[in-house]
This record gives structure tokens, C-alpha cells and sequence, in this order.
């Protein structure tokens, strides 16, 4: 019934729903799963990067990806759609950087990625991005963290902690019965790698799973080896529980 | 694609001005000058990398106009530029350079090599045929080793073991054409590279105060400023100060700002005791 | 020739300095006889660019040659230092077209803030419009934004909205005067036409008379000033300058931003801005605030 009225994204269904942006957060429902805590000290963003073959070279594409000096983001949908707004991030930060000469306000930056989002589903010709963004900054400032999320339709809400993608409402209860406000980054770390935990199947292990951290030190990417750490630290203070 | 969202234009230059100039110009009236850093820059590559120099002159005609200016630029962590010329030339032409090498190496996931940055340099100045009138020395160090250029207005490039540029070049170089060795030890290359712009600074009359020193290494820089004051103000004598209530006054306002509560401390004090 | 002529007389009017212009006009007249009269309206034009002008009341003693530029079109004199805990910043008051004075209280120094002033000195069309033009691009900044600018971003918004014009520019070097309202820091800085920022620790000059301001100030300035006796140096440095300039004057304008760190009920900063001047009577009067 509802397709009747997708043939054009710019136009409102009967209901005044864009249903073409409907379909675009289906998609991201259906991405890998993704999280984001942010602790007193600093933000973790982690997800999950399953590979459908062993064949894969698993650590030559990333999904956690560095904007600026003391900012990163992830995803959860669809990865090609995803790589185009890191391009575009970038540019808008560095164009920022050029213009003031004082690097890009958390805030800002997602407002100007969300713009570019909302844009694209009003224009013409185009379809809106079929990925939900988390990200993470260091706030140089006003010395603190901040965590955001971007949607297709252009919204975007700051968060303490959320989920994205598949199973994301699991994601979610799981970090509001765990989450509180004197976290540090280090527990931050661990609560996110066990709400990826709730809905992933098989073995996590270093090669499937990726983690961006951001403090006042900037953002990075952790490691396999730092990434298998966290992991063998978890599995055994697990054990040590049962 | 154009933005739906009402922004100032950001980027690209604007000539709305230019015909308005020209017949003002036209009429007689004689343009104003910019700020030029008649300069000396110079860099040498020595065992473990790069030595960037420049004096710390700016002047508009013959004045003086920043006795400490910096004309050491930062490209990325690994490659510094000294610039010599217009000044607001070699500083934005740095900057946009900075940032396009920012990009790629976020893009990239690579340290940005020496010789990329040097062919963006080239193209852009190439593009604006000499009218950018930026003279740069850029050195760094990256994967492959130690680079060094001299990059000229119109877009041509020398990659060269030891260059020197702006009005007070032939007064360093000629310290380099005596002195300069392959293979330098640290502290011999910044001798050498301090000696030749304290002859820019004391025979160029464009050239003048303070050396400063940028060393590259393959996992270090240090930036030196001033790494040498050839030029120290002398100690005033006397005290010109105005007594206060000298200056006339016809009327004054004091205007109270709003300001925001940060924060509020109550602090208790003790009495004294005896 | 006859047209030559027309246009001295003209000349004559407007300054009433007639010895100096008939000299001029003979140099003209020697020129006729060797050129075409299209080549002798141009070279008229170009020597007029020396203007006499009578300074301080006519004395032909004091006349001082001007060079016509575009930058001393309309003449200006501003100032900006340092000091302890403050930062002061002063113009002059004269509006003038060359060497004809057109009005004596001309805003130069424009509020871009509470802690963050910017003077214009230069062509007075284009003091007005970069002032408009920057307040429309910091307005939109600060609700964008949802904050207040730091006087080194609103530098940086400067440098761009001139070195965008970098092949056609705008005749306005300007300074800017401010207090970084997190760190307290006082923030003084200089930019030519094109948009090269400048940021000092002492003082910046601009306008007509830099090299007499130049002067005064390298003489007068020293580390750490009280606002009082900032508000004598900069007072006394712009005044003593631009009475060696023929083109500014009339007045000045003095504002002085000062913090105060400790006080009863919390952090208070305070700056005068430009009242009711009337500075038509005294040449060295002059308008300012202190901290309270």
C-alpha cells in the first residue's frame, strides 16, 4: 500500500509520513549493531564488523573512522553511504578549522553533518543516507565529552549512552540498567564491548569487532592487540563472577 | 549542488571590488601596500633531517610593522614552511595547504610525504600565475627521508640540499656556499643555519630581530622561537609615564557588563590572633 | 589650458592656501608648452595628488605636504595596548574628505562585544561597510554558535572577510582590542588591508599617522600598565601623534576594557563605549571609561 507513494522521496504520503526515510532507518535497523557510552573522563564508541567470508582481509577497512585531532565517529547501516558523510565531515571541520582557526565545537559539527542529511531529503534526484551516525568528541573548551547521534531524516540527539542497528532496543535496556554517571572510560570501554555482547553471535573476538575512544588526549582507534586485551580482561572477570 | 541552508560563501576569492579600486585608482589616487616580510628564510638538510631558519621582520615600505613576527609555518606534524613575501600570502597559502594535507592524511590513513606537499604548493601557485606572491622554504621529514624545497611565486620548485630565500637570500647564502657539509652533525647545522639569517639580519635592511629555528627529525620537532636575539632592546633610563589626570576629558560613561555566574565561593576568614 | 585653469581655481577654493597652489600652477604651466593638453590634465592630476593643506589654524609654517592615497582619503588615527589586566583602544574623531574636514565625531571603533572592540581606520565607505559586514558574520556566528567569540576567532573572521578581497581589496586596516572572557587573557591585534593578523604583546598602530603613533608609543608603553595610567599613555600617545597628522584629530575616543577578578558578588567586566561627543571646542579632549 505504502509504495504507492514512494515513488518520489520528496513527497508525503496521505498519512504526512517521507516514507522513504522510514525505509532508510529500517536499513540502519538492519545494520551491525554499534554503541556508544560516554564516561566522566572521555567517550567509547565501539561496533560490530562481521565479515561474511574468512576470505576477508578483515583489518584493511575500518568502520570506526577519525574526523578531527579530538573527534571520531561509527556507524550502523549502510557502509558505502557511510564513507560518502565521512568525506563530507571532514571537509566541513577542516573548512571550519580554515574560517576560525580553532577546531570544530562537537556540536557544531554534527549540526552541520545533520544539515547535510536533511538535505538530502528534500532535494531532488537523491535518497536519503541509509546510516544512523555515532559520534564522539573531546570538547577542548569546556573540557568534556559529548556523544551524539545522527539519523537519515536529518535529526540528531545527544546522548550518555545509546545503541544503534540490529537489536538496538536490546542495546539499549542492557546500558540502562548498567549505565551510570561516574563512569570512567575504562569501564565505559568494557560496558560497551558487553552490550555488544547482549545480541552477538558466535565469538567476538579482536578481528571482529572495532573501538574509537576520544579523551582530552584525542580521538583514536584502539588496536587489535589493545581490542584483544579488553577482551581477555572481560572474559576473565567473568569467569571470576561465575 | 546548491546548500539549502543560507551560509557566508566560504572559500574562493571575490572581485566585487576590483572595478570600484581601478577607478579610484583611475582617478588618481595611489593604492595602499601590503605587509611584506622582506625576508631572510633559509633550511639546510643535515644528518637526521631538517633545519628551517627566518628572522622575525615584518615591515609595510619602510616601516617596521611586527618586530617578532613568526614566518615558520606549521604544515603538518612532520613538515614546516618558512615563507617569505606578501605576508598575508605566505600565511593563508600555509594555512590552506595545512589543511588539505589535514585531509589527506585522515584520508589516507598516511603521514603526509614532503614532495605532496610541495606539489600543492606548486599547483596552487602555479594556478594564481605569480599574483600569490608567497616564496617558501619547505622542509620535512617523512617515510622516505629528509626533503627540502625552495618554492618560488609563479609555482617553480628546487629540491636542494640547502636553500635560502626573500631579499636578505644572498646574504645567507653566501654563509652557506662557505660553510655548508653533507652529512652536518645536529648542532653544526643550527650554528650554520642561525649564522646565515643573522647575516640576513645584519646586511639586509628587510631582514631584522630574532632567529628562529624549526629541527625535524624522523620522530621529533623542535620549534625554536627565538632560538637567538641578535637584537636585544636596550634598558630604558628614565620613566616617561604621564602622571594621571593629565589628559582632559569631556565626558565618561562606564558600561556594566552582563556577565555569567561561573561560579561562587564563600570563604570564610579568620580572625587574627594575638 | 583654459580647462587647467578651471580646475585650479577649484583648487584654490577648497584650500584657500594660494601661494602654495600658484607655485603648482606654474610647474603646470611650463608642462603646457611641452605636451598635448590630454597629457597635461593628466599630469595636473597626478601633482595634485600634493595638496596643501593648512594645519592648526593656517600657519604656513606648519603646512604640511599630502600624498593623495587612498588609505589618507578620509585620515584616521587608531591605537590599541595592553596592560595589566586590561586592554585600551583609541581613535580619533575626524571625518574629513583630504584636507577638508567634514565632520568631528566619525565612529571608527566599533563594539563587537562586550569584552571585544574593533577599529577601522581607512577609506570611511569602507570602514562602514567591513564594520556592517563583520557584524552580520559575527551575529550569525554567536547564534549559530550559542556563545560568545573569542577575540582570536573574531581575528581570524577578519583575516578571512579581507583576504577573500585579496585582488580587489577593501581600504581598511584594522585593529582589534579585547579580553578573553574564559582565560582573562587581554588580546590586542593588527591586520593590513589584505588580512595578515598581527597579534602583539605591547601595542598596535594604525591610520595615517603610524609613524608619528609608532614613535609615541614605543616611548611611552611599558609592561603592565594600571588601566589609570593605561588610559594617560594611550591618551597622550594618540594625542601628541595625531597632532603631527593633518588629516586626524578633532577629539579622540578612549575605551578602556578592563577585569576585575575578585569582586563582591561575582566576575564583573566593564568598558565605556562612545557617548554624546561633542569635541567640536577642544582639540584635546577626550572621551573614556574606567573600571569601576
Amino acid at each position: 500500500m505504502s509504495e504507492r507513494y514512494s515513488f518520489s522521496l520528496t513527497t508525503f504520503s496521505p498519512s504526512g509520513k517521507l516514507v522513504q526515510i522510514e525505509y532508510a532507518l529500517a536499513a540502519v535497523a538492519a545494520g551491525a549493531p554499534s554503541v556508544g557510552i560516554k564516561a566522566t573522563n572521555g567517550v567509547v564508541i565501539a561496533t560490530e564488523k562481521k565479515h561474511k567470508s574468512i576470505l576477508y582481509d578483515e583489518h584493511s577497512i575500518h568502520k570506526v573512522e577519525q574526523l578531527t585531532k579530538n573527534m571520531g565517529m561509527v556507524y550502523s547501516g549502510m557502509g558505502p553511504d557511510y564513507r560518502v558523510l565521512v568525506k563530507h565531515s571532514r571537509r566541513l571541520a577542516q573548512n571550519y578549522y580554515l574560517t576560525y582557526q580553532e577546531h570544530i565545537p562537537t556540536g557544531q559539527l554534527v549540526q552541520r553533518i545533520a544539515n547535510v542529511m536533511q538535505e538530502y531529503t528534500q532535494q531532488g534526484g537523491v535518497r536519503p543516507f541509509g546510516v544512523s551516525l555515532l559520534i564522539a568528541g573531546w570538547d577542548d573548551d569546556e573540557a568534556r565529552p559529548y556523544l551524539y547521534q545522527c539519523d537519515p531524516s536529518g535529526a540528531y540527539f545527544a546522548w550518555k549512552a545509546t545503541a544503534m542497528g540490529k537489536n538496538f532496543t536490546n542495546g539499549k535496556t542492557f546500558l540502562e540498567k548498567r549505565y551510570n554517571e561516574d563512569l570512567e572510560l575504562e569501564d565505559a570501554v568494557h560496558k560497551a564491548i558487553l552490550t555488544l555482547k547482549e545480541s552477538f553471535e558466535g565469538q567476538m573476538t579482536e578481528d571482529n569487532i572495532e573501538i574509537g575512544l576520544c579523551d582530552k588526549n584525542g580521538f583514536r582507534r584502539l588496536t587489535p592487540s589493545e581490542v584483544k586485551d579488553y577482551l581477555s580482561a572481560i572474559a576473565s572477570a567473568t569467569l571470576g563472577i561465575v | 549542488m546548491a546548500a539549502l541552508c543560507v551560509e557566508p560563501s566560504t572559500g574562493g576569492f571575490i572581485f566585487e571590488n576590483c572595478k570600484r579600486n581601478a577607478v579610484l585608482q583611475s582617478k588618481g589616487l595611489k593604492g595602499p601596500t601590503a605587509l611584506k616580510t622582506g625576508t631572510t628564510i633559509c633550511g639546510i638538510v643535515f644528518k637526521d633531517g631538517i633545519v628551517l631558519g627566518a628572522d622575525t621582520r615584518a615591515t609595510e615600505d619602510t616601516i617596521i610593522a611586527d618586530k617578532n613576527c613568526s614566518k615558520i609555518h606549521y604544515l603538518s606534524d612532520n613538515i614546516y614552511c618558512c615563507g617569505a613575501g606578501t605576508a598575508a600570502d605566505t600565511e593563508m597559502t600555509t594555512q590552506l595547504i595545512s589543511s588539505q594535507l589535514e585531509l589527506h592524511r585522515l584520508n589516507t590513513g598516511r603521514i603526509p610525504r614532503v614532495c605532496t606537499a610541495n606539489r600543492m604548493l606548486k599547483q596552487m601557485l602555479f594556478r594564481y600565475q605569480g599574483y600569490i606572491s608567497a616564496a617558501l622554504v619547505l622542509g620535512g621529514v617523512d617515510v622516505t627521508g629528509p626533503h627540502l624545497y625552495s618554492v618560488y611565486p609563479h609555482g617553480s620548485t628546487d629540491a636542494l640540499p640547502y636553500v635560502t630565500m626573500g631579499s636578505g637570500s644572498l646574504a645567507a647564502m653566501s654563509v652557506f656556499e662557505d660553510r655548508y657539509k653533507i652529512n652536518m652533525e645536529r648542532e653544526d647545522a643550527m650554528k650554520l643555519v642561525c649564522d646565515a639569517i643573522r647575516a640576513g639580519i645584519f646586511n639586509d635592511l628587510g631582514s631584522g630581530s630574532n632567529v628562529d629555528l624549526c629541527i625535524i627529525t624522523k620522530d621529533k620537532v623542535d620549534y625554536l622561537r627565538p632560538f637567538d636575539e641578535a637584537n636585544q632592546k636596550g634598558q630604558r633610563q628614565g620613566d616617561y609615564t604621564y602622571k594621571r589626570g593629565t589628559t582632559a576629558i569631556l565626558s565618561e560613561e562606564v558600561k556594566k557588563i552582563e556577565f555569567d555566574l561561573i561560579s561562587t565561593k564563600v570563604t570564610r576568614v579568620e580572625p587574627m590572633e594575638t | 589650458m583654459k580647462a587647467i585653469n578651471k580646475h585650479l581655481d577649484h583648487r584654490i577654493d577648497v584650500d584657500g592656501g594660494l601661494e602654495k597652489i600658484m607655485n603648482l600652477a606654474e610647474r603646470v604651466h611650463k608642462l603646457e608648452f611641452r605636451n598635448s593638453e590630454d597629457n597635461c590634465v593628466n599630469f595636473w592630476q597626478q601633482h595634485i595628488q600634493k595638496v596643501v593643506i593648512p594645519s592648526n589654524g593656517s600657519s604656513e609654517k606648519n603646512s604640511r605636504i599630502l600624498e593623495k592615497s587612498i588609505m589618507s582619503y578620509n585620515g584616521a588615527a587608531i591605537v590599541a595596548m595592553k596592560g595589566k589586566d586590561c586592554v585600551a583602544i583609541a581613535s580619533d574623531c575626524r571625518f574629513g574628505i583630504q584636507a577638508q574636514t567634514v565632520a568631528t565625531n566619525f565612529q571608527k571603533i566599533f563594539e563587537m562585544g562586550p569584552y571585544l572592540y574593533l577599529g577601522l581606520p581607512g577609506l570611511a565607505t569602507d570602514v562602514q561597510t567591513v564594520a556592517q559586514r563583520l557584524k552580520f558574520r559575527l551575529n550569525l556566528y554567536e547564534l549559530r554558535e550559542n556563545r560568545r567569540i573569542k577575540p582570536k576567532t573574531f581575528l581570524s573572521m577578519v583575516s578571512n572577510l579581507l583576504y577573500e578581497r585579496r585582488f580587489g581589496p577593501y581600504f581598511v586596516e584594522p585593529v582589534i582590542a579585547g579580553i578573553e572572557s574564559k582565560s582573562n587573557e587581554p588580546f590586542i591585534a593588527a591586520l593590513d588591508l589584505i588580512g595578515c593578523p598581527m597579534i602583539t604583546e605591547d601595542f598596535v598602530v594604525s591610520g595615517t599617522c603610524t609613524e608619528q603613533l609608532y614613535g609615541m608609543c614605543e616611548s611611552l608603553w611599558v609592561p603592565d600598565l594600571e588601566a589609570e595610567d593605561l588610559f594617560q599613555t594611550i591618551s597622550q600617545a594618540l594625542l601628541n601623534a595625531v597632532d603631527r597628522d593633518a588629516v586626524s584629530g578633532w577629539g579622540a575616543v578612549v575605551y578602556i576594557i578592563t577585569y576585575i577578578q575578585k569582586f563582591r558578588c561575582g566576575a564583573v567586566n566593564t568598558a565605556s563605549p562612545k557617548s554624546d561627543f561633542t569635541g567640536t571646542e577642544h582639540d584635546n579632549a577626550i572621551e573614556y571609561g574606567l573600571y569601576e
